[in-house]
This record gives C-alpha cells, sequence and structure tokens, in this order.
C-alpha cells in the first residue's frame, strides 16, 4: 500500500517536473543531478542487491527485482514526457524561424514586383 | 489602421455602407488561402477569389507539387514555407502578412475548391454592416451541406467540445471559412502547427470577448475534397493534441 502511494505519486511529480523543464540553468542542473542519482542508485543495486531486497521490504513490495522495474517505469515514462516536452519546444522555435524566412522572403519578391509596376 | 477604443463614436448605418468606399473589390480584406499540395484545384480556386477580393495570400506550406507556381500564376501573392510545418501555421503566417500589408479584415479559405466565394462576400458585408470582430462560417444552419453521416457525428461531438471549452454558443466548430477584423486578429497567436489550430483559433477569438456572428455557408463535398479530407483517426490526433500541448 505504502509503495503504491509512493509509485504512483512518483509517477505524476516525475512527469509533471520534466514535462515542464525548460531550459533554465535551475532545471539544467536538476536534470543531471537527477540522472548522476540514478546512476549511482543502479550501480549500488548491481553490486548489493540485497539493499534493494531490505527497500523492497520496507515500502512493502515482495521482490527487489519488483521495485527496480516499478522505478524504471517511473523513469521511463518521465523521460517521455521530458522528450516530448523538448520536441514541442524544437518546433516551436523551427515553426518561428521558417515563417520569418518565409516572410521575409515574399515580402522581397512582393515590394520588387510592386515597384516594378 | 482605426483604433477601436470603445468610446470612439461609429459612423452610422447611413455614413458606412456595406461596400467600401474605396473600391470594388475588397482592397482592406486579405483572404488567407494555406496551400498544400492542391495544384490541380487551386488555380480556379484563386482566379474565383480574385473576382471579389483583390487582396489574396496562398502560403505554400512546403508543396512537393507546383502548387505554388500555380497560385502565382494565378494572381496570389505565395509566400513559401521552407518546410512543411501544417496548416495551423500556415494561417499564422498568413495573418502576420495580412497584418504587415494593413489588412483591416482576413479571410480564411481552403484551397481545395469547398468553400464558397459568394458565402465569403456575404460574411465581410456582415461584419461590416452589424460591426462585429469576428464572422464564422457555419455549415448547419440552413439544409445545403451534407457532411454525411460520420462526420456529422465528429462535427457534433466537437461542436460540444467548443461550447464546453470556450462558451461560444457555435453551430459548426471546425469551419475553415472565417472573417477576423483586425482587432480581433491581433490577438491570434495560432501554436498548434497541425489540424488543432481549428479548435486552438476558436479558443482564442473567444477569449477576445469581440463581438461575432455565425453565418450560413455551404461547403461542397466533391470527390476530391473526400479523397482528401481528414479521417476519423486524425480527430483522434486532434483531441491528443489539444489536450497534452
Amino acid at each position: 500500500m505504502l509503495s503504491q502511494i509512493l509509485l504512483v505519486a512518483g509517477m505524476v511529480v516525475v512527469t509533471f517536473l520534466l514535462g515542464r523543464i525548460t531550459t533554465s540553468s535551475r532545471n539544467i542542473a536538476f536534470r543531471r543531478l537527477f540522472l548522476i542519482a540514478f546512476l549511482v542508485v543502479a550501480v549500488l543495486a548491481i553490486l548489493f542487491p540485497s539493499w534493494v531486497q531490505a527497500l523492497a521490504d520496507l515500502v512493502g513490495i515482495g521482490r527487489g527485482t519488483d521495485l527496480v522495474l516499478y522505478v524504471l517505469v517511473v523513469v521511463f515514462v518521465g523521460s517521455l514526457a521530458m522528450n516530448s516536452r523538448r520536441a514541442t519546444e524544437g518546433a516551436r522555435r523551427t515553426t518561428l524561424l521558417a515563417r520569418a524566412v518565409a516572410i521575409e522572403n515574399a515580402e522581397r519578391d512582393f515590394l520588387t514586383k510592386d515597384s516594378a509596376r | 489602421m482605426r483604433s477601436e477604443g470603445s468610446g470612439t463614436p461609429r459612423p452610422t448605418e447611413a455614413e458606412s455602407p456595406a461596400e467600401p468606399p474605396s473600391g470594388p473589390r475588397n482592397p482592406d480584406v486579405w483572404v488567407v488561402i494555406p496551400l498544400y499540395n492542391e495544384a490541380t484545384v487551386v488555380g480556379s480556386v484563386i482566379e474565383d477569389v480574385l473576382g471579389t477580393f483583390s487582396n489574396v495570400v496562398c502560403i505554400d506550406d512546403g508543396s512537393s507539387d507546383d502548387s505554388a507556381a500555380v497560385a502565382e500564376a494565378a494572381g496570389a501573392v505565395v509566400v513559401r514555407h521552407p518546410m512543411n510545418l501544417g496548416q495551423g501555421a500556415a494561417l499564422q503566417t498568413g495573418f502576420v502578412w495580412a497584418r504587415r500589408r494593413g489588412a483591416r479584415y482576413v479571410v480564411t479559405f481552403d484551397s481545395d475548391g469547398q468553400h464558397q466565394v459568394s458565402d465569403a462576400r456575404d460574411m465581410v458585408a456582415v461584419a461590416r454592416r452589424e460591426d462585429v470582430s469576428i464572422v464564422f462560417g457555419s455549415r448547419f444552419l440552413d439544409d445545403r451541406t451534407d457532411p454525411g453521416f460520420l462526420k456529422k457525428i465528429v462535427l457534433g461531438l466537437a461542436v460540444l467540445f467548443t461550447r464546453w471549452t470556450t462558451g461560444l454558443k457555435l453551430t459548426d466548430a471546425h469551419n475553415g471559412l472565417r472573417v477576423i477584423r483586425d482587432d480581433a486578429l491581433q490577438l491570434v497567436d495560432i501554436k498548434q502547427d497541425r489540424m488543432a489550430h481549428a479548435s486552438e483559433i476558436v479558443n482564442q477569438l473567444a477569449d477576445t470577448k469581440l463581438a461575432w456572428r455565425e453565418h450560413p455557408v455551404h461547403v461542397l463535398y466533391t470527390d476530391y475534397s473526400r479523397a482528401k479530407g481528414q479521417s476519423l483517426w486524425n480527430s483522434v490526433n486532434i483531441l491528443i493534441d489539444l489536450i497534452v500541448n
């Protein structure tokens, strides 16, 4: 029960946080720290499987491998949210750039034709 | 450009005729036509529009056929996107262009021949006569249009969704034929590049709180437009675009 609450809450928080991350230095730092922490935890879990099992027992999940799987799902969903957000921002920038180029070119042609008349 | 302060005295009916004073072909109107691979039909569409409106801008959205050349030969100004961005992006580019040219009104029009120029002309006249900022076309105000059963259901759901999210009592939420006056246009900034712009533009126009009307239009479903038309799957994409972004 405790684990279910933690995991669902984690899923929501991670999705929300990563989904709204922008390019401010605080957010970039947050993302990097998160990645480093994730790496450290992963290494520890490989080196000391019994720790994972102990943690699983603590939050009420039967097996350590299940805990690893659940955490992975949370991180994966968060990562999807972050990528989708970044893709949207990239597309927006592309659109603005393309529009500026298109208008600029058309304006030049338009004014040339206008003055030729 | 005329300002629209609330305290500005408006000309009376006698002083402001339905036709603009400076000429018969609506020189203060820009017709905005997004264009993507419609080379076979867009020429006749533009010629048709030019009979009533002297300013037509086509936004070629990265067509792979010679749509842009056809549009230009037919007499439209063509603004070329360097790549395909989507219809929403094309409309916004058209709006930027029209505003730069000092347009008083913008008409959004489809390039595939399903809209009637006479409807657009009537809608501009309504906007002038009734002094409203927005005129939405609606295919459900009379019985000229037959969208077919499935499309009717999808459009019906879109209407409910629009009423729920914007409070506008529209009868046709996704009609591509609209007239937008400059005071409303400057508050519009379409960010949905793909098809979800249809809902986004209604939302933004609703947010302006400016006066609007609906006007009956006849949407012509030719075999051509049916073949190119949006699938039901795309409605799912639009819905998800709206929720996620």
